[in-house]
């Protein structure tokens, strides 16, 4: 009897421990989101409306004065079927990015070879290399339009001073150049952030390693393939996501300051015909279906990648 | 036991992730509520709430205003810094305070006008949007006669006011008023400078290679070939700005058609097509500019600034332009003598030469605007266009042409050139093509220009673009 009442008392003292605690959690619960009430706040208003909002357009035809008319999936089927510059601009939005994934990755991957030696005066060199990435894409995109310039510009100037006159040669001005040139360009100004990226990982690799490779007697392309590429796996994934990512929606500026989208839509890409349709030709549902369609190009290649290296690296594991 | 109790335990929990998840959704709802009701009103009628501007103002029945003094605020919205008052004036403020107090002493039952116009010429349609989106107030509108003939007057944002402005109507150019009517309605005024399309050359060059202006291509091409000889670049031409290429398009057409006005309405009515001989042969033909060196070859990757600079530095001889660069000209160009001519006679074509041209800006009445201050918007066109007030804005710059009759025109040389050619200037055809057909045709010339189309192929992109229009709807001059 003592013992059932002992365990009666128990139960209720853990009962209300328990109650206790709930009352306690709720509340901290309660607090917790409280605090987090704000941020969750600017989130819907600045991200979450805004993209909602978008999609709702995207299904309309609204050229910002007049009322919004539903028109269901037409704005996506004008996209795939009937609009050749939006095709130009998704073939040319996918050179752009590839192109410029491979550049900035190779290029920051070597520069970065070269200045994590230590040799004297490396971090002026080091310092220069980065200094692009510090400019604006205004600056940038205007100061390489004049280099580039056929009749004025410093490319035809040396060219011309070493009797090439010959080679001198409009490269933003032909269908055939003008967006590699703009390539080019996007990775002269990106390199360096890359190179950072990748210094860092190769100063975390232990040197030790390389020394036991070298008294195994393994040459500089054995120790670089198979101690340094597999150790640089994790800024590599970052380097060339941050490098793909951008290629897809962050290739407005440059292109519209170079070149407009020309000649004859040859540097066309999806973000330049999407602020003409929005703001020139007042079609903003439409602009905005194409937005949706490289958000989700852009997100499916993403996961694909990520999916694939991640799966690469567990193989190599 | 135990096991029943991690079940209790773990069903409690997921009825605790629920209700988390649910208070999160409602948090995230409300706050998206709040702004759904802070927002502006998108359905199209735009222009905020009539009662919060102006003042305790009424009309009479007679149509007098009896509104109280120092009762009305009239707003007026420009699209860009160009539709101010004096814009290109180094005092504009100034002027336009003179301009505006002046008005304000004639009617004292008007409190005050704003006059807000900023922004580059290039985002005035979004800036318009922007507003009228924002649901902001406007009396009138100050704007330029493109956007008020290709967006403005299509999209409802402007009043009908042929009847108002018809006492004072006579002090405007007529072909000016033109270009801010539409199917006999009147939707503004143009208060502006006027525009026509010219060649510039280097009259010094010229003098010093023995050379005479020329009047048809064939001379055009003996000119540049000398020029070229003597190691400048014959016409060098913005081609990186794809929006300026159909300029030379305006001047082709009219000669390969006899009339581009017209034709461009016929193709736009649907009568005719842009893939007709008359068509395709004036796109053929500015190619041709390009094909035969006149233009120089590097075209494509020349922009306003290039241009610009090539001519001031004698790189270049001439370049095609408007009445619109004489300012920089004046202001810059100050080692030579330079000079206008007229568009060529081209070969084998039916039409004289018409250069595209017209008023740079003028001013309009919203139709929002409330009832009681419509009075006061039509009395300030009113004002603006008297001479001797216009002379306060326009007079100023010394003008080649103004759209109010009576403004102090320039006496300098150039423009009396320049003044001869206005009698052979037609609409600007921008006016008249929808933004679609015009970014067609502009971006086809760029591939003209850089020989990575045909002049058929580019028709056919044009037409399809006119057809896409029509298919969605598009019927022109409605």
């Amino acid at each position: 009897m003592a013992k059932q009442l002992e365990t009666t008392r128990g139960a209720v003292g853990a009962l209300r421990t328990g109650k206790r605690r709930g009352a306690a959690a709720r509340r901290t619960a309660v607090e917790g989101y409280a605090l987090v009430l704000p941020a969750l706040l600017l989130l819907a208003v600045f991200i979450l409306y805004p993209i909602l909002y978008g999609l709702y357009i995207s299904f309309h035809k609204w050229d910002g004065f007049s009322a919004m008319t539903f028109v269901g999936w037409r704005n996506y089927v004008k996209a795939f079927t009937s609009d050749s510059v939006f095709h130009q601009a998704a073939r040319n939005t996918a050179l752009y990015a590839v192109a410029i994934t491979i550049g900035k990755n190779v290029f920051g991957l070597l520069l970065a070879l070269l200045v994590s030696r230590k040799i004297r005066g490396i971090l002026f060199f080091r310092t220069a290399l980065f200094v692009p990435v510090t400019l604006s894409y205004v600056v940038v995109g205007l100061l390489w339009a004049w280099i580039y310039n056929p009749s004025f510009g410093l490319v035809a100037s040396g060219l011309e001073a070493l009797g090439l006159e010959n080679w001198v040669y409009p490269w933003l001005g032909s269908a055939s150049t003008a967006l590699w040139a703009v390539v080019a360009v996007e990775v002269w100004k990106w390199a360096g952030f890359h190179m950072v990226l990748f210094l860092g990982g190769l100063q975390a690799i232990p040197a030790d390693l390389y020394e036991a490779a070298i008294v195994d007697g393994a040459s500089p392309w054995a120790r670089f393939r198979s101690i340094t590429l597999p150790l640089l796996k994790p800024i590599t994934f970052i380097s060339v996501f941050l490098a793909l990512n951008g290629g897809f929606v962050r290739n407005f500026d440059l292109i519209y300051i170079m070149t407009g989208g020309g000649p004859n839509h040859s540097t066309e890409v999806v973000l330049t015909h999407m602020v003409s349709e929005a703001f020139q030709r007042g079609n903003l549902g439409y602009s905005s279906a194409m937005g949706y369609l490289l958000f989700l190009t852009v997100a499916v290649l993403i996961l694909v990648y990520a999916r694939t290296f991640n799966r690469g690296g567990e193989g190599g594991r | 036991m135990l096991e029943e109790r991690n079940g209790a335990s773990q069903t409690a929990g997921g009825k605790k992730a629920v209700r988390k998840k649910a208070a999160l959704a409602a948090m995230v709802t409300a706050a998206m509520l709040l702004l759904a009701a802070c927002g502006g009103n998108n359905d199209g009628t735009s222009g905020g709430n009539s009662d919060d501007a102006g003042g305790a103002n009424n009309t009479a029945g007679n149509g007098e205003s009896t509104a109280v003094e120092g009762s009305v605020e009239l707003k007026v919205f420009g699209g860009s810094a160009s539709d101010a008052l004096g814009a290109r004036a180094d005092n504009q403020k100034e002027i336009e305070q003179t301009v505006l107090d002046g008005f304000i002493a004639e009617n004292p039952e008007v409190k005050s006008v704003t006059w807000d116009a900023q922004g580059p010429v290039a985002d005035q349609v979004t800036r318009m949007m922007t507003a009228n989106l924002g649901g902001e107030y406007m009396d009138m509108v100050a704007c330029a006669a493109n956007p008020t003939n290709t967006t403005f007057i299509d999209k409802g944002i402007l009043k009908d006011i042929t009847a108002d402005i018809e006492p004072f109507k006579d002090r405007i150019d007529p072909s000016a008023l033109n270009a801010y009517s539409r199917d006999g309605k009147v939707y503004g005024i143009p208060i502006a400078t006027m525009s026509t399309s010219t060649f510039y050359y280097n009259k010094d060059l010229f003098a010093e290679l023995g050379l005479e202006v020329p009047t048809t291509y064939e001379e055009l091409l003996t000119v540049s070939e000398a020029v070229k000889e003597a190691g400048h670049m014959a016409v060098i031409h913005q081609g990186k700005n794809a929006w300026y290429w159909p300029m030379w398009l305006m001047e082709t057409l009219a000669q390969t058609s006899g009339d581009s006005v017209g034709k461009t309405e016929s193709n736009l009515s649907g009568e005719t097509k842009f893939t007709d001989e008359a068509d395709v042969e004036a796109l053929r033909l500015v190619g041709q500019f390009v094909e035969d060196g006149i233009i120089d070859g590097n075209t494509l990757t020349v922009d306003t600034d290039g241009m610009r600079s090539a001519f001031a530095s004698q790189q270049a001889a001439m370049y095609y332009g408007g009445t619109w660069e004489l300012s920089w000209l004046q202001d810059n160009v100050t080692d030579f003598e330079y000079g206008a001519f007229e568009f060529p006679k081209l070969p084998d074509t039916i039409g004289d030469p018409k250069h595209g041209g017209g008023p740079d800006y003028g001013i309009c009445v919203s139709s929002n605007i409330k009832d009681d201050n419509q009075e006061y918007a039509i009395k300030l066109m009113e004002y603006l266009t008297r001479p001797e007030v216009a002379d306060q804005y326009l007079g100023i710059y010394k003008p080649i042409f103004a759209s109010i009759e009576g403004v102090t025109l320039s006496d300098e040389p150039i423009a009396q050139d320049l003044q001869g050619h206005y009698d052979n200037t037609v609409r600007f055809l921008d006016w008249i093509w929808p933004v679609e057909v015009k970014d067609a045709i502009a971006s086809s010339l760029q591939g003209i220009a850089g020989g990575m189309v045909s002049a058929e192929e580019a028709a056919a992109t044009i037409q399809a673009a006119y057809d896409q229009l029509v298919a969605d709807g598009y019927v022109y001059g409605e």
